[in-house]
């Protein structure tokens, strides 16, 4: 202690010596700082008397017939990626420094995490420190349009539009213009346990059946659980009676079909799970969920391809399959989302940014993705290929994603989250019939559309 | 008379000058180079302040494949710089004005006869405050009172999804409009008035249930005859020590349907509880785990003060055949309140903002079909951070935000000016 | 004490009596309750670390098959050690400049009488109240201007600048219970105000400034709204960041690692505050008795 209140003795009659004009002298320095660099930055930002001489609008109908097959990487190009933790960027990492050695590029690649990397890019974008390459969900893509961060993808539409998986494609393209790179396509499915299903059950019915023997509620045992308050799964029971999010394909913002009739069917149906499972949707989340069935308290829950890993450290005995059958006879349709890198509106480096990015789309490339990764590259021929063909934890999601609709991507579908999972979460605690409840979803959405400031 | 007038003109006429006049140098070389710095910046004063009143006219567009345009945000807050850096310097001026007229009577009134360094360190003792509050109160007005500012303006913006993101597009003054919508429009206010209620009913049990379980806990530790303080005293510390983030998810987790709470309570023979998924049990509940969190803070705090209090009159209290319990009705409850009233004011506005509690312990769950973008446990913090990182409406969460401001700001103002300190005169 | 006084006083203190044996079972069965309720949810959170899935769920306190993998993990398959030491680096800068700061702007609000003085320190403190999140984006783009943007110091600047209101006024608060008379006595010795300062004020202020120390010395640890502001690359982050995005998505969650990662801040804090727990409390209740 006495050492300690030394040290600060000394540092404070230091500083306080020189403290006597330092006030005022500081002040002007730092006012020169602050003015001298709010001079200098203004580049992407510039005002007023802006270059207007070679305005080469980003045509938003441009033809993608027309790429660009022979980009040139500008002088001195460095990019920066942004892509989430984990086994996809150690990936990147991997590829970043196979593209480096050919194309003597280098490629920084740091971990954003893919849900977050359109708000950063909103701020260091225009602040001229923003990402050049970053990986963001598919659903982004009407957000990222609007607020203007995404440039079109000008030199691999075509290879999308004929070598991906139709969902792939459309989850990139807005309008007749590609925007991005797909990476990856993922689903979730059905994980059971193979000591309570020794074969993967097919349809609602046999788990509902099973339940008699199973349940046991006083020590936490249910035959079947999900994230019921999670509209991103539970939707997929509402999609199963004929309800939609949006309209034309999912591109009408004034189309919401969250409470017409078909909708309502579904959710009956759904509500008929409330006997085998009668807890709170709030404790089914997906920690207890999987908490609870890494005991073996629960003979099957619905989860996505990342889970998978979690499981086997467990040493859970598990299997996965798609989802089951409905009472209409109908697989239930999962929402499907595609992992996508897009190029920056803001980068320096358009064309080696591009570059990059159709290296990184190659065949062998996501096939090594996919070694590292475990999620499903978006490439029809890459299904074919062993690796996959016989990873039995694999196929059953590329099986469940030929049934999957992907996630609408207009900017409106960020209203969709909150009062849908609200609906759930009063259907299955509150008793509240699904007419009443979808609806009020559904008008909530309307109204933010409505009220959204023109 | 003729020195002081004649300094305070110069100094009006240009920074420095007067102070030239009265011989200090130094001084005057500062004000001088302040004033000229600043004619210098002119045309950076001028864009930044347009810009602020514009908020920008170009949108984003590109030139040559890179992108360019007007991005509004960045627009209001270098506006906003600017304002406060204009600001200072007309602060100053004024200063170098009185300053200059000052030195200029203390010169009259033959201070002058001291010598430049005694002068100087004349000066520097009279005007020390201001010299040593100078950086502190730079960095206050720049990191504290710029980002209120800043707030304070969204609100008065639309900024908002998915039509007013920049860069895209450009933001616009929107006047206010957003109040507006807040009280008329039901979208907004069925919600505010709900969750606004329970934040006021938050604060307050959050508050008054850690100050006197601290307060029990302070006395039973700090009992005359307990054995090992010290191990008690570390014990209940421990709360405070972990960082909140992992306990609130592990309380989350422990209170939850087929969490260990309740299958202790099943092995026992009786039924489940809610404890986090009933609407009102949930609100009961986030107070209880609440005391684990907040009560060792107010624990260690009471302790000081407890053993602070003259034993003398606990004493007196014995002699005159006061029992324990009269004690503490009588001596220390009352000694106790008045030494801690402003922090409880604090508290009370800190837990007003506790956004982590909520946020962590049931993320607003359980869900409100009623409620726009809240759940039923949410508190205004942290419905607005719903409304900002999900929906994208900066605007009506700036809105919310001053609200919330103006009424803790209120009451803590009109309950710090009775404090002890606050009435106390200098105690000089 | 007067001694007159001893023999009329009822030596309840002294005598065992059943009343007294009653309240100390009481108070040592309150005191055990207590430390189980506090204890509990410690021991869960160790448990959950040692998890060997990726929930923190688990239907006993201690895992059936527990693993010290994930603290591993830390060290071997993430930047932990490096966010440890980013952190302690702002924690210990900021402990420093926050002190400065904070003791010398106190001082001179206790011990000077100038215009506004009371309005000042009032207005600043309520100004404190003022909830954080909107203001992002304001401090994004102030340190993007002096170029701090993605630099510790500029994060120190944050923290420092932030905690200057609340840290004032209770090291104001303190000060003013130190007699003035001191001053004095120095000022005729020929003292400067700044050696009142050093010389009397501080050494006498010794637990407040502990206090404001620790509490400066900590924040940093459990803080990921402003790092994630200002930080922008994986070597600049701090610990409470690097954790938080663990949990953030909805996949790759890596829920028993973070338990790991928070425990092992959760540990040196712990024993920190165990260590000085005497000044804390002096400090705290200081600044309550002259607030």
């Amino acid at each position: 202690m006495q050492t300690i209140a030394k040290i600060f003795k000394n540092l404070i009659r230091g500083i306080i010596y020189m403290k006597k004009f330092l006030g005022l002298l500081l002040m002007i320095v730092m006012v020169l700082s602050l003015v001298a660099c709010g001079g200098e930055k203004q580049k992407p930002v510039s005002q007023g008397e802006s270059n207007q001489k070679t305005s080469k609008e980003l045509d938003q109908t441009k033809d993608p017939a027309s790429e660009d097959t022979d980009l040139q990487p500008e002088e001195g190009a460095e990019l920066l990626v942004w892509e989430s933790e984990g086994p996809e960027l150690e990936w990147l990492k991997e590829i970043a420094e196979e593209f480096e050695s050919k194309y003597g590029i280098k490629v920084n690649i740091e971990a954003v995490g893919a849900v977050d990397a359109e708000e950063r890019l909103a701020q260091d974008g225009p602040a001229g420190v923003g990402a050049d390459i970053f990986a963001a969900p598919h659903d982004h893509l009407g957000s990222l349009i609007a607020a203007g961060l995404v440039q079109p993808n000008t030199n691999t539409g075509e290879r999308i539009k004929n070598e991906f998986m139709d969902a792939a494609y459309s989850a990139v393209e807005y309008q007749g213009t590609v925007y991005g790179y797909p990476t990856a396509i993922e689903t979730y499915a059905l994980f059971y346990n193979k000591d309570v299903f020794p074969e993967a059950p097919k349809t609602y019915d046999e788990i509902i059946a099973k339940a008699e023997e199973f349940n046991d509620p006083n020590t936490n045992k249910y035959v079947f659980m999900w994230d019921i308050q999670n509209a991103y799964y539970s939707h997929s029971f509402i999609a199963n009676g004929g309800g939609y999010v949006f309209g034309q394909g999912g591109t009408d913002k004034n189309d919401i079909g969250l409470d017409n009739e078909g909708a309502i069917v579904g959710a009956k149906d759904m509500l008929k799970l409330k006997d085998i499972l009668p807890v709170n949707s709030s404790d089914s989340t997906t920690q207890i969920i999987e908490g609870l069935f890494d005991e073996g308290k629960v003979g099957a829950i619905i989860d996505g391809p990342w889970a998978v890993q979690g499981r086997k450290d467990a040493g859970l005995n598990f299997g996965v399959a798609p989802l089951p059958k409905m009472s209409n006879g109908e697989q239930q349709p999962s929402f499907s989302g595609i992992r996508v890198l897009w190029v920056s509106a803001y980068t320096k480096y358009p064309n080696a940014a591009k570059l990059f990015l159709d290296f990184v789309i190659s065949d062998e490339a996501l096939l090594r993705r996919f070694e590292l990764t475990s999620q499903i590259p978006p490439v029809k021929a890459l299904a074919e290929a062993n690796e996959i063909k016989n990873d039995e934890f694999v196929v059953p999601f590329l099986e469940q994603a030929e049934y999957a609709v992907p996630m609408p991507s207009i900017p409106q579908v960020q209203y969709m989250w909150d009062p849908y999972g609200a609906a759930f979460g009063s259907m299955w605690n509150d008793g509240i019939v699904p007419e009443e409840a979808l609806k009020k979803a559904a008008d909530a959405m309307r109204d933010s559309i409505v009220a959204e400031e023109e | 008379m003729k020195n002081s007038k004649k300094s305070m003109a110069l100094s009006i006429l240009f920074m420095g000058f007067g102070q030239f006049y009265n011989k200090e140098y130094l001084k005057g070389m500062i004000y001088f180079l302040i004033e000229v710095i600043s004619i210098i910046f002119i045309p950076y004063f001028k864009k930044s302040i347009y810009g602020l009143i514009t908020l920008g006219n170009i949108p984003l567009h590109y030139v040559d494949g890179i992108a360019e345009g007007d991005h509004s945000i960045f627009l209001l807050v270098d506006g906003l710089i600017a304002t406060l850096l204009l600001t200072l310097v007309a602060i100053i001026y004024i200063i170098n004005i009185i300053d200059a007229k000052k030195i200029g009577e203390l010169r009259e009134q033959g201070k002058a006869a001291l010598t430049t360094k005694q002068f100087i360190l004349y000066v520097w003792d009279k005007y020390f405050p201001q010299f040593i509050l100078a950086i502190p109160m730079l960095f206050i007005i720049f990191f504290v009172l710029l980002p209120i500012v800043f707030t304070v303006s969204i609100a008065f913006t639309n900024y908002s999804s998915p039509n007013h993101l920049p860069p895209k597009n450009l933001v616009d003054w929107v006047g206010f409009k957003n109040f507006k919508q807040l009280f008329i429009l039901d979208i907004w206010n069925n919600t505010f008035i709900g969750v606004a209620v329970w934040t006021v009913i938050w604060a307050i049990a959050a508050t008054v249930t850690n100050y006197f379980t601290g307060l029990f806990m302070a006395l039973i530790v700090n009992w005359k005859e307990v054995k090992l303080k010290k191990l008690w005293r570390s014990i209940f510390i421990l709360p405070y020590a972990i960082p909140g983030f992992i306990s609130l998810l592990i309380m989350r987790l422990m209170f939850s349907g087929p969490g260990p709470i309740n299958n202790l309570l099943v092995s026992l023979g009786m039924d489940k509880i809610p404890w986090l998924t009933d609407p009102t049990l949930a609100k009961i509940m986030i107070v209880v785990i609440n005391i684990w969190l907040g009560s060792p803070y107010w624990m260690a705090l009471m302790s000081g003060v407890l053993t602070n209090i003259d034993k003398g009159m606990y004493e007196a209290a014995d002699i005159d055949g006061g029992s324990k319990i009269q004690q503490f009705i009588h001596i220390t409850l009352p000694i106790v309140l008045y030494q801690t009233s402003a922090l409880i004011v604090m508290t009370f506005a800190h837990n007003f903002n506790n956004f982590q509690a909520i946020y962590l312990l049931t993320d607003g769950n359980p869900v409100n079909g009623n409620y726009r973008y809240a759940g039923s446990t949410d508190i205004l913090i942290s419905w607005i951070y719903k409304l900002t990182r999900d929906q994208n409406k900066y605007h009506m969460a700036s809105v919310i935000t001053i609200i919330l401001f103006i009424f803790i700001a209120s009451i803590s103002a009109y309950s710090f000016t009775r404090t002890k300190s606050f009435k106390e005169e200098d105690m000089m | 004490m007067d001694p007159k006084l001893n023999n009329q006083i009822p030596v309840t203190n002294k005598k065992f009596t059943p009343l007294k044996l009653i309240r100390m079972i009481i108070i040592y069965g309150l005191l055990i309750l207590m430390s189980i309720i506090i204890l509990a949810p410690v021991l869960w959170i160790i448990g959950s670390s040692l998890n060997p899935g990726s929930s923190l769920f688990s239907s006993t306190m201690f895992p059936k098959n527990p693993t010290f993998k994930h603290y591993i993990e830390l060290f071997t398959e993430t930047d932990y050690k490096i966010w440890y030491f980013n952190t302690l680096k702002i924690a210990t800068a900021n402990m420093i400049l926050s002190v400065i700061f904070t003791t010398l702007t106190a001082y001179v609000f206790s011990r000077f009488k100038f215009r506004g003085r009371k309005i000042t320190i009032m207005t600043i403190l309520i100004l404190q109240m003022f909830p954080a999140f909107m203001s992002m984006t304001a401090v994004y783009v102030l340190l993007f201007r002096l170029n701090l943007l993605n630099t510790h110091l500029g994060l120190i600047l944050v923290y420092a600048s932030g905690q200057i209101p609340y840290n004032t006024w209770l090291c104001k608060g303190y000060f003013e219970g130190i007699p003035s008379s001191l001053d004095e006595a120095a000022k005729i010795d020929g003292a400067s105000n700044l050696t009142i300062f050093r010389k009397i004020i501080i050494p006498l202020a010794k637990p407040i400034i502990t206090f404001v120390a620790i509490s400066n010395f900590i924040g940093p640890w459990f803080d990921f709204i402003f790092p994630q502001i200002v930080l922008r690359s994986s070597d600049k982050r701090t610990l409470a960041l690097g954790l938080f995005q663990w949990i953030q998505e909805n996949q790759n969650t890596y829920f028993t690692r973070f338990a790991a990662g928070s425990i092992l801040v959760a540990v040196p804090i712990t024993i920190l505050f165990l260590f000085l727990q005497k000044y804390i409390v002096q400090g705290l209740s200081a600044g309550a008795i002259k607030g």
